[in-house]
């Protein structure tokens, strides 16, 4: 057994320390996970020899990997975890120029900080937009990035983005105009204020300019690398094609498909109620693998798609591990009878108690002691993998 | 005063409140026998008796005393294994944990003779 490869729960565990830590430098996160990633192979080798080591195993010999994270930050005397980390899925690359100007604005001097926080108030205008017209595409039930479809609609959606900005502009000028009265005021006599209000108010001019530029700007940019076809799904590595998010805005990144009697479907092709591929969102560090078509292209939207998680041990790179396994799920066992259930039927009316449920009430007479519980994910029990529909006893050969 | 707090509210000590004052002396004593990675220093310091310490700490420590220019380090391939990373004392790391053994001693030696009048006065 190669000890150069993660088991899925130290891979796992190595994944969840690193979001915790993602606020640091990447120089300095690489350097950590490294060496939890030598760690974590060291305690594979001890700790199992062929079972895979949990990720629940790991915790309670690490610590939950929220605690590892903070006193690895405390030992290695680290600022705490920077509040609000990255708020969306793959969100706009905003935040990494603010750095940049401190720094700038350190070497030259506070000098033209007031300049700076002018651009800076026109970004946050622009993002904050942006921002909630994805809320509002998310709450209307279509989360699509970065163009959003508001009631399924894309042009509905940019309307929506032109209504944000504007208003976010608005708020911006309006705020902007009553801290710079209230200055004015503090600063009793107006007479000597008039020259600097008027290039206060023209920088403001270009600042809404500014803000409504880079705001489609953005949409269309990211829109552009994006949207023109589902074919840019076919070489991309690490981008965001389509995306799928729950709607807590957690990223689904992979589906996997299931008959009624358990068992996990292969090369499962998908598509939305229009006919397009579904696509899943691509976050994370892995390597994913996908079936190819005649032509040797992989075809996107097949589904499961194989999950290798990258292996940091590798002193000279990267490597794939070992391919993610499906999900432990309890597939509901259906009406043999076929029986479908309206919406309607399950909202408005009562039935009477005796085959209203789709979830299998323990009454019923199978003698299997599986399928216990209802379908919660908690589970870790195997997909069932016996239909077992009464199979008549094989007769003993009499004869 | 992370000890006299842990003395202060509880009869017993809260091992791993103590343990950090004193991590970075242990680490470097670890490694100041023979050179080290970072899996094999944390069950060193267990062996040795320190068994509440976390992973999580050494690690942490290890490289915070690394970027100090306490220890050096250099990786170690492996055939069978992952590549190791090993740490060495630097001059400055020897000096530190000279000082260290020094400033414990004192304080050990303060503390034994403290307890010994508490246990006097209560015989």
């Amino acid at each position: 057994m190669s000890t150069r490869t993660l088991s899925a729960g130290a891979a796992a565990y190595l994944h969840a320390v690193e979001a915790e830590l993602d606020d640091l430098p990447l120089e300095e996160r690489a350097d950590l996970l490294e060496d939890l990633a030598d760690h974590l192979a060291a305690l594979d080798d001890e700790l199992i020899e062929d079972t895979a080591l949990g990720e629940a195993d790991l915790a309670r010999r690490l610590g939950h990997p929220g605690r590892y994270a903070t006193e690895l930050r405390a030992a290695a005397g680290l600022p705490p975890r920077a509040p609000g980390g990255p708020t969306g899925p793959g969100g706009p690359p905003a935040p990494p120029r603010i750095p940049w100007r401190t720094r700038f604005e350190a070497t030259t001097g506070g000098r033209g900080l007031a300049g700076y926080r002018g651009e800076l108030q026109v970004v946050w205008w622009a993002a904050r937009a942006l921002f909630a017209t994805l809320l509002l595409a998310g709450i209307t039930g279509t989360a699509s990035f970065p163009v959003p479809a508001v009631l399924g609609s894309r042009l509905v959606g940019l309307l929506a983005a032109g209504a944000c900005l504007w208003a976010s502009i608005e708020l911006g000028r309006r705020s902007a105009a009553a801290s710079a009265a209230a200055a004015n005021a503090a600063a009793d006599a107006g007479a000597a204020r008039p020259a600097e209000a008027g290039r206060f108010g023209r920088t403001r001019l270009v600042a809404v300019g500014a803000a409504v530029v880079a705001f489609f700007g953005f949409l269309f940019a990211a829109g552009a690398s994006s949207g023109p076809s589902y074919d840019a799904g076919y070489d991309m590595v690490g981008t965001v094609p389509g995306g799928m998010w729950t709607q807590d805005g957690e990223p689904i990144s992979n589906l996997y498909v299931y008959d009624a009697a358990g068992n996990l479907l292969r090369d499962v092709l998908v598509y939305d109620q229009d006919g397009r591929p579904v696509l899943t969102t691509d976050y994370e560090d892995v390597v994913r693998t996908r079936a190819a078509d005649v032509n040797g292209a992989p075809v996107p939207n097949a589904y499961p798609i194989e999950v290798r998680p990258i292996d940091y041990i590798g002193a000279y790179g990267p490597e794939a591990g070992d391919p993610r396994d499906p999900p432990a799920v309890v597939v509901p066992r259906l009406d043999p009878d076929g029986r479908r259930i309206s919406d309607a039927e399950r909202l408005g009316i009562e039935l009477p108690a005796t085959t209203t449920s789709l979830v299998p009430a323990s009454t019923t007479t199978t003698a299997a002691p599986a399928a216990t519980t209802t379908s919660a994910p908690t589970t870790t029990a195997p997909a069932p993998t016996a239909p077992a529909p009464t199979a008549p006893a094989a007769p003993a050969a009499t004869g | 005063m992370v000890v006299s707090q842990a003395k202060e509210e509880a009869t017993e000590l809260d091992t791993s409140q103590l343990l950090k004052g004193v991590l970075d002396l242990a680490v470097l004593a670890v490694i100041d026998e023979a050179d080290s990675y970072g899996y094999d220093v944390v069950r060193r310091l267990r062996d040795a008796g320190l068994e509440e310490v976390g992973d999580a700490s050494v690690y942490g420590t290890l490289r915070r005393l690394f970027q100090g220019g306490k220890l050096s380090s250099y990786v170690v391939p492996s055939d069978e294994g992952p590549h190791r990373k090993y740490y060495g004392l630097t001059s400055a790391g020897q000096d530190a944990l000279a000082e260290g053994a020094k400033q414990w001693q004192r304080f050990a030696d303060t503390l034994d003779s403290l307890v010994g009048l508490d246990r006097k006065a209560a015989a």
